[in-house]
């Protein structure tokens, strides 16, 4: 088959691959009021009225302000806080695994935004759903 | 072409490229717009074909990318220096990749869905590309690490949002190749090196003049 026919078959796909792909994520999407810590779900409400507040300054010199990470972990029970790692998910399947280091420099915003004062743009969680603990 | 006229054009297209990306760019991630499509799809795919129709040469593309990456590295408000600089670098990378079999004359472009289609694969395999490698960079040089798992979840997701950059590229391509007519060769030496010259360091000036008052607001 010549350059001719396969270059359109390719761009073809292409499209293809985008449709499905934004079909797929617009499907899979988490739509939820609570956020899942450690199995556990929790309201933002809750989750602010039982953490310490914190701001933090981003590498990108953005100032947020919140609930510590690090104290939320704490307040949900988890023992040997540092023998674990954390998944930070997103609505919208996006997540990010940190080392309890970085949940000491990482805050949670009132509309569901996870940001860290020692960790790049990329690291910003938006519309966190859960927090998962690993191993 | 003249090897000196190659260079200056390399560091001129570069100089463009690293300049959108960084003054442009910055601005356009602070808006609800799909910044990352809009720069590959207008910016890196709308200067890389252009200088290849212009120059008919390959492996500008890459230096064009090394040059746009290097100008990368001056912005203050970056949070990953060399994982943006390696992105725009791999996207220089990816582009010779597909393009390599072309033809440099590029008559096999001259058919409109043939233009459209490459600008359309191109486009959106740079996106893709390029993406990838900034979500495995940022990680691996940072104090997190980097976990396939986070990667591969998030694969759909970055397939979606080539759709944007590869529709841009299906446009961008077939405006680009308007270019076809204009022959650099025969543009003089005495016009053809002080203009180069004075975009790319006007570029470069601004750059890192913009990077000065950044620093000293924040």
């Amino acid at each position: 088959m010549g350059k001719e026919k396969l270059i359109p078959i390719f761009a073809m796909v292409v499209l293809l691959i985008g449709i499905f792909s934004s079909v797929y994520v617009y499907a899979t999407q988490v739509n939820t009021d609570t956020i899942k810590i450690a199995n556990e779900a929790y309201t933002i409400e809750q989750i602010f009225s039982i953490t310490k507040s914190r701001t933090v300054s981003t590498p990108d010199k953005v100032n947020f302000s919140g609930a510590a990470l690090d104290d939320l972990i704490i307040k949900t029970g988890i023992d040997c806080l540092s023998c674990h790692k954390y998944k930070i998910v997103g609505s919208d399947n996006y997540e990010k695994t940190v080392t309890w280091e970085n949940m000491q420099h990482g805050i949670l915003t009132k509309d569901g935004t996870v940001a860290f004062s020692d960790l790049a743009k990329a690291f910003r969680v938006k519309n966190v759903v859960k927090i998962e603990v690993v191993d | 072409m003249n090897k000196m006229k190659l260079l200056a054009g390399t560091i001129l297209f570069g100089s463009l490229w690293g300049f959108s990306e960084t003054i442009i760019g910055t601005y356009l991630h602070n808006t609800s717009l799909p910044a990352g499509a809009i720069m590959t799809g207008v910016f890196a795919i709308g200067l890389m074909a252009a200088s290849r129709i212009l120059y008919k040469q390959r492996g500008m593309q890459l230096g064009m990318g090394i040059i746009a990456g290097t100008l990368r590295l001056f912005n203050p408000c970056e949070t990953c220096f060399i994982c943006s600089a390696i992105a725009i670098m791999a996207e220089g990378a990816i582009f010779e990749l597909i393009w390599y079999k072309m033809p440099l004359d590029l008559m096999e472009l001259k058919k409109t869905t043939m233009s459209v289609s490459m600008g359309i694969v191109t486009s959106y395999v740079c996106f893709v590309g390029g993406y990838i490698v900034t979500q495995i960079m940022t990680p691996l040089f940072s104090s997190a690490g980097f976990y396939i798992e986070n990667l591969l979840v998030f694969i759909p997701d970055i397939l979606a949002r080539g759709l944007i950059a590869a529709m841009i590229g299906g446009v961008i391509l077939p405006a680009a190749l308007l270019l076809k007519k204009v022959d650099i060769a025969s543009v003089k030496d005495r016009l053809y090196y002080p203009v180069t010259a004075t975009v790319s360091i006007a570029c470069w000036v601004i750059v890192i003049l913009n990077a000065i008052f950044i620093l000293k607001v924040l």
